[in-house]
């Protein structure tokens, strides 16, 4: 078959439907990346103009242009915007479309979860918007406080919007983050072994991670929050039990990560782009590994120095300032690493290169900053102020904003196929960046003199009059720059001529295919044997287009990809992916629909949204596999592998692992919650305190084990007899751990009248949808055994299930142990 | 308003705090932009030197730099952000949306709306508290700022050299009453301090 | 897989080891530890810097087992992970080391 043909088939195989369906049935990751690309740069332009507002109302003493109600949903949203709808979702497109590309592969995944997380993103942000546009908008500031935020605060329906849309947003994040983690951990080109992973990968896996693990406390939070607003429980309030400092610590246990979940993806497109502008190889790769491993980990460890202010113990503010000095170390490795890979190589200025001299210039400022408020006598006076507003821009533009557009101008090629003409990128350049240190520079300074956040107007005679007018003057020259950026990229995407493959010289997969890429990347999957494939071998491209990789061969109408060993890279199995399909966008509206009838307050819809998204959800996993062994497959190259369902691993599998690392986190919030409210909160001990009986522990243990052996004994006999039956006691299992669940619910006091009786509820809750869950996931392996899609080989259904089988069982006597503890102590 | 026009001992030490840290991040922003600047100026050889940008400059550089820093801040806050160590007058202070109360325990004085009166030259430990949302109370000359929480008493250690009157803000958002929720702490002689204290004018 | 859980351990422990101090801190406030004398220090002192020499020599052992009979035949694999170890173990001590001096519960 020649490469002509070759590529026909592989189109016609891989290809998103045509026409006007394409966006809502495409599962195609190159698709998806740009229709995130572009949704997250309209919802840049939103938070712009929400910024232009604030700047024009701030560049004048007591301006009249807004009152302070209008001025309080604007700035809300502003961050709001920015943070969630823009800088989260850029780097979710920007991976999602680069990621298979880089790691030489056909598609992420999981393609249909891809869709369902887009979905999610565009319906959330479309809530939030739709709230601005009624006047309605959450106006308590984008980390939205109780008692503010909570009805005492704010009885309207505003916060609402927030909690419920931002969590719906943040359903796609997960979704993301599930699908890069198992993509980068298991689907890569064969011989790609951790080592020679470009290095973008590993600080997007290092991202994903850290959002898997940092979400969950702001979902669990905002759930407290909705909670108590709807129902009166009285997380949040410290004359019941509840503390507003709770809410803090949960919202910064998520919001420090949040912002180097920001920052990482953006080092990861320095350290792939510098060195190719710099016409080298990255100067200690290894230790740039480590750095970011080390920037993960410790940024979990800082959150408290947002409320250094709150009262707490000197001792315990020393450990975050301690901890919050000490991530400048991983940091200052990065940026030493850069700058000595500049030294190394033979740097030219192209206009990528001129964006990422404009992060350094910037950035390197932020993170002085930054130091200085981790010192805990310093940040009681900058807190608060416009020094910290400062701050926060020069490393969030600085360190995001400046090197996702050197990301834009270097993909862009690889984007579009053409070759960059308009020269308009340089002069918007200068725009933007001596517009934003214009803007923000000074703003240190009338901080430091007084100027808090978040007041919508000032007197004259303050001190800050010429430097607010100097600041609104920089940001609207800085809207300019950022508007010519869009005007020149716009340009060259429609009119400018066809450009070659490689034009930056680069040694990384994504080069080493027609431009703009096909649906399917690569007419065969190469098998690698360094980091940089396409400067070993120039005629890479042409050699995978020829047929001599793996799945060479398009076959039956299959979209096949192959799974790799996590280390090693070695391929282990045949992966078929599903095709183009209606049903995340449905599924995601099912999900909106359950989100709205909490916002809008009609509570009976809200079951049967979920009764709807577990139905597509099955519908979903039916879709899937085989009603006979197929064995081993041929996979090119002489090579034959099993496929995916017909061996242990399979990458669903690793799905739910790092779902349920999400879920676990979540979990564990919640006990943190549970006991920082004990140990803490004013108002302790209630009224009283759930009794010890002996009912307790034999419904959660019974239950446990008999779900987790059931399952287990269903596994080991799945192809032979007994494991419906097994099955069955599985499902037993989860019966009494939902009883359990129903039971404390039942004897917990009451909910409203004391934050322990609503803690008991969440955690009676929480062990009861699990239950469910588990159920549901054995309802389903015992309905593929009927329907003869469960062998000895094709076990993935049980395994599955054994995982939220040992999840429900485990949460469970952790729930029940958690509610009674209190009462035994007192 | 300014956190650097001092008038106590607190934030005289966070100012100077300030400008050596504002002399050293210019000395380092400098430095790291001269190396950019000659990165362009040398043509690589493609051998790079580990030791030096990694483990020197990136490690034990900013280690060294920031052991220094943080202790400096430790001891400071040791110093001057811990209240009730000796036998500072008490005095309280509750935030509600959108003003301030003050009262002064161990004397029988009535309670000042929006104005704080303290003894000049003196420690004053101030109980911080709030009737509503968070507030937080901060008088920039003096020292740096801690939240009223509601349910929750924060102790604040507030000295102001000389007599005079001392803008203080409320220095959490907390709705559109935000921008008025100020005050004023009037340090006073101490002959003023005690005539007040007794129930005389302020 | 196994690489990757070398790797991340590390730091993972130091996570939980701090956090755990944090947590200590808060519950011994709570139970009124400062305000028991126990020789020259209060009895929150003692317990937490009990805690943080623990965490400490755990995080010692933790690099010693990465580094010996836990360590990885690929060598990118065993490098970053040393290294990582090495931090984690600075980390330990750096970040708690206030417990030694620092005021706390009033």
């Amino acid at each position: 078959m020649n490469a002509l043909r070759r590529h026909r088939a592989f189109t016609q195989i891989w290809s998103p439907d045509r026409g006007w369906q394409r966006p809502f049935t495409t599962v195609n990751h190159s698709d998806l990346g740009r229709m995130f690309l572009l949704a997250a740069v309209f919802f840049f332009g939103v938070g712009g103009i929400l910024a232009m507002l604030i700047r024009a109302q701030l560049a004048t003493p007591r301006s009249a242009f807004m009152d302070a109600e209008i001025y309080n949903q604007i700035f809300t949203m502003h961050g709001t915007v920015m943070m969630f709808l823009f800088a989260i979702p850029l780097f979710e497109g920007l991976a999602v479309y680069l990621l298979p590309k880089l790691l030489g592969t056909r598609d992420l995944a999981f393609p249909r979860l891809t869709a369902y997380g887009f979905w999610c993103y565009v319906f959330g942000g479309t809530m939030l918007l739709l709230s601005l546009l009624a006047g309605v908008a959450p106006d308590s500031g984008w980390f939205m406080y109780p008692p503010l935020s909570s009805t005492i605060g704010s009885p309207g329906i505003n916060p609402d919007f927030w909690l419920i849309g931002i969590t719906f947003v943040e359903i796609s994040a997960i979704a993301a983050a599930v699908e890069i983690t198992v993509s980068i951990l298991k689907f890569r080109a064969p011989g790609m072994s951790l080592d020679r992973m470009p290095i973008f990968a590993w600080y997007a896996l290092v991202t994903a991670l850290m959002i898997l693990t940092g979400f969950p406390p702001l979902i669990l939070g905002s759930i407290l929050l909705e909670l108590e607003r709807a129902f009166d429980l009285p997380f949040f309030q410290a004359d019941l039990g509840g503390d507003s400092l709770l809410w803090q610590h949960l919202f910064w246990l998520f919001g420090h990560p949040e912002v180097y979940i920001i920052f990482l993806p953006a080092a990861g497109v320095i350290s792939t782009v510098l060195p190719v502008m710099a016409r080298t190889t990255l100067l200690g790769y290894g230790w740039v590994v480590a750095a970011a491993v080390a920037l993960g980990f410790l940024s979990f460890g800082l959150w408290v120095h947002h409320m250094f202010t709150t009262g707490i113990p000197h001792l315990g503010l020393a450990f975050f300032s301690a901890a919050s000095t000490l991530v400048a170390v991983p940091t200052a490795v990065q940026i030493f690493a850069w700058i000595g890979t500049l030294w190394k190589g033979r740097p030219e200025m192209h206009l990528p290169m001129l964006w990422i001299m404009g992060f350094f210039a910037t950035f390197v400022i932020g993170g002085l900053t930054g130091v200085m408020v981790a010192i805990v006598p310093f940040d009681w006076q900058a807190h608060d102020t416009y020094f910290i507003v400062a701050h926060l821009h020069y490393v969030l533009v600085g360190g995001f904003v400046f090197p996702m557009l050197a990301a834009l101008y270097y993909w862009l090629p690889q984007l579009s196929g053409r070759k960059r003409f308009f020269k308009l990128g340089e002069t918007a350049f200068w725009l933007v960046f001596v517009g934003f240190h214009g803007t923000f520079l000074a703003l240190h300074w009338s901080g430091l003199l007084g100027q808090r956040r978040r007041i919508h107007t000032y007197d004259a005679g303050s001190g800050w009059e010429v430097i607010n007018l100097i600041s609104s003057i920089g940001a609207f020259v800085m809207a300019i720059g950022f508007a010519l950026v869009v005007v020149d990229v716009v340009a060259n995407m429609l009119l400018a001529v066809r450009g070659s493959r490689n034009p930056w010289n680069a040694g990384s997969l994504e080069w080493a295919m027609p431009t703009p890429p096909p649906a399917y990347n690569f007419a065969s999957l190469p098998r690698v044997a360094s980091r940089h494939p396409l400067s070993d071998d120039p005629r890479i491209a042409v050699r995978i287009a020829r047929g001599e990789g793996y799945l060479a061969t398009p076959r039956a109408d299959r979209r096949e990809v192959l799974a790799v060993e996590a280390s090693s890279g070695e391929p282990e199995a045949l992966v078929i992916y599903p095709r183009n399909t209606a049903l995340p966008i449905t599924m995601s509206a099912a999900t909106g629909i359950f989100f709205l009838a909490f916002l809008f307050k009609l509570y009976w819809l809200a079951p049967l949204a979920v009764a709807l998204v577990a139905a597509l959800a099955w519908r979903w996993a039916w879709s899937l596999g085989d009603l006979r062994d197929r064995g081993p497959q041929d996979v090119g190259r002489g090579e034959r592998l099993p496929l995916a369902s017909e061996r242990p691993g399979a990458p669903a599998w690793w799905g739910s692992v790092f779902l349920l690392i999400a879920d676990a986190t979540f979990f564990g919030s919640l006990l943190f919650g549970y006991a920082f409210l004990w140990t803490v909160a004013p108002g302790w001990p209630p009224p009283r305190y759930v009794e010890w009986t002996p009912l307790v522990p034999v419904l959660s243990l019974g239950g446990a084990v008999l779900a987790s052996g059931g399952v287990r004994v269903a596994e080991a006999r799945a192809g032979f007899g007994g494991t419906g039956i097994a099955l069955v006691i599985c499902a037993l299992g989860q019966a009494t751990l939902i009883a359990l669940a129903a039971y404390l619910l039942a004897v917990a006091p009451e909910a409203t009248g004391h934050a322990y009786g609503a803690t008991v509820a969440v955690l009676a809750g929480y062990a009861l949808l699990h239950a469910g869950l588990a159920l549901l996931f054995t309802a389903h392996a015992l309905a593929r055994l009927r329907a003869g899609y469960i062998s000895d080989r094709r076990r993935t259904e049980i395994r599955i299930a054994r995982l939220w089988c040992d999840y429900a069982g485990l949460s469970s006597v952790i729930v029940a142990a958690a509610v009674l503890v209190p009462g035994l102590f007192a | 308003m300014s956190t650097l026009h001092p008038a106590g001992p607190a934030a005289a030490a966070v100012a100077e705090l300030w400008w050596a840290m504002l002399a050293g991040a210019a000395l380092i922003f400098l430095f790291v932009m001269a190396l950019l600047a000659l990165a362009f100026r040398r043509g690589g050889d493609g051998r790079g030197a580990q030791s030096l940008w990694i483990i020197g400059l990136g490690l034990a550089f900013p280690l060294a730099v920031l052991a220094a820093l943080l202790l400096w801040g430790l001891g400071l806050g040791e110093r001057y952000l811990i209240p009730g160590r000796d036998d500072a007058p008490l005095v309280q202070a509750e935030a509600r949306q959108w003003a301030w109360s003050f009262r002064y325990s161990g004397s029988s004085r009535a309670p000042t709306e929006g104005i704080l009166l303290i003894p000049a030259g003196r420690p004053v430990d101030v109980e911080i508290t709030s009737a509503d949302v968070i507030h937080s109370f901060w008088v920039p000359r003096l020292a740096g700022k801690l939240d009223a929480i509601p349910g929750h008493t924060n102790v604040l250690r507030l000295q102001a050299d000389t007599p005079g009157d001392y803008a203080g803000l409320s220095a959490e958002f907390s709705g559109p009453g935000y921008l008025g929720h100020r005050f004023t702490v009037r340090a006073l002689e101490a002959d003023d301090w005690e005539a007040f204290l007794a129930g005389g004018e302020r | 897989m196994t690489d990757v859980a070398r790797m991340f351990a590390p730091l993972l422990i130091w996570l939980a080891l701090f956090s755990g101090v944090y947590g200590l801190h808060g519950v011994g406030c709570g139970l009124g530890w400062s305000t028991i004398e126990v020789a020259t220090w209060t009895l929150h002192r003692t317990v937490l810097v009990t805690a943080w020499s623990t965490a400490a020599i755990l995080q010692a052992l933790v690099l010693a087992a990465l580094t010996g009979p836990l360590r990885s035949p690929q060598p990118f694999v065993q490098g970053v992970t040393h290294t990582l170890a090495v931090a984690a173990l600075v980390a330990v001590v750096w970040t708690l080391f206030p417990v030694v001096f620092a005021s706390s519960c009033p």
